[in-house]
């Protein structure tokens, strides 16, 4: 078994794998994406102030042995590498986000744009639809559909919910309500 | 339980490299065998095998499409051509699309302009599920 947590950019996915990590998973991840908070941060303003929780994207998710080394392990995966991934038992949780705050939150970050992330969100909806009809139509996929604000409105019912390995309440104070920028209303 | 594969043996015969793969979903079990023929790159075994995977595991699905009797092969090379050219429409328009964002990012257009607006929706009412692969960034 592999547990995933994966979702758009800007959706809560590093905070997901920062609070499975804590209520007792092992998670996977390397420093590689740090650097985008020097790049991209300033006094005002830091993309991801806990980290990025990410690994290398260089064909790390279709490579024939990745199973073999991360079984049992917690990753983030790309939206775009989930339906990639090598035959296999995987639990993944799809973190879903106002598609309006996730474009306030990209254009914060990155000014210069998103790429065909961006353009994602003008389409959610019917996008993440499909994707995920998609990875259920696999067969060896547990998909728990979570909502980022509902898990920082009411994060220890939102733990509790996803009958996984972990303490939820270890989870649930790694929460920072602080941290969840670009809310409808605010933008 | 899913398909998986694995390498039961290899040899190499007459200049060819000769796989024996068996699959099984933990219970049935098949025994196929896959050769080398034209400089295959180092990653085909684990794409051919995976999706050798997902063919199997659709095989009582796609059977379903088949229907016994007479083959009706009237309207099969007009309907590939409608397809391709459908696809080929949503991508120019996606494009299009992408470079109003950029227009829109840079203050050029506004959000509510007409033909934004007109295009998000055609892209909107077109999309169909063979078009995901244009928004995953793999072509």
């Amino acid at each position: 078994m592999i547990y995933l947590v994966s979702g758009l950019h800007r959706s809560g996915t590093s905070m997901m794998v920062r609070c499975l990590e804590a209520g007792g998973l092992s998670a996977v991840y390397d420093s590689g994406q740090d650097e985008l908070n020097l790049i991209y941060g300033d006094n005002q303003y830091m993309p991801n102030p806990n980290g990025f929780y990410a690994i290398g994207d260089d064909g790390e998710f279709s490579r024939p042995d990745f199973v073999i080394e991360h079984d049992g392990k917690l990753l983030k995966c790309p939206y775009n590498r989930l339906l990639g991934l090598p035959r296999h038992l995987y639990r993944l949780i799809f973190l879903l986000r106002d598609p309006q705050e996730i474009r306030a939150s990209m254009n914060r970050f990155m000014p210069d744009g998103f790429g065909m992330a961006e353009t994602i969100t003008w389409f959610y909806d019917d996008i993440f639809d499909e994707l995920l009809a998609q990875l259920r139509a696999r067969g060896d996929m547990d998909i728990k559909e979570l909502q980022y604000a509902d898990i920082v409105a009411k994060p220890l019912q939102a733990f509790a919910s996803l009958d996984w390995p972990i303490d939820s309440r270890k989870s649930t104070v790694m929460v920072q309500a602080e941290l969840y920028r670009f809310r409808i209303g605010t933008i | 339980m899913p398909y998986t594969a694995r390498v039961i043996d290899k040899q190499i015969v007459n200049g060819l490299l000769r796989v024996t793969i068996e699959y099984s979903d933990g219970n049935a079990v098949l025994v196929e065998r896959m050769e080398t023929r034209c400089a295959q790159d180092a990653d085909w075994l684990q794409k051919e095998t995976t999706r050798r995977c997902m063919e199997i595991d659709g095989l009582i699905s796609f059977s379903e499409t088949v229907k016994v009797g007479q083959i009706d092969t009237d309207i099969g090379a007009t309907n590939v051509e409608v397809i391709d050219a459908g696809r080929a429409a949503y991508k120019d328009d996606l494009q299009d699309f992408n470079r109003y964002l950029m227009a829109l990012r840079q203050g050029i257009v506004t959000v509510d302009r007409a033909e934004f607006v007109t295009l998000r929706d055609k892209l909107k009412a077109n999309f169909k599920p063979e078009y995901l692969d244009l928004f995953m960034g793999w072509t």
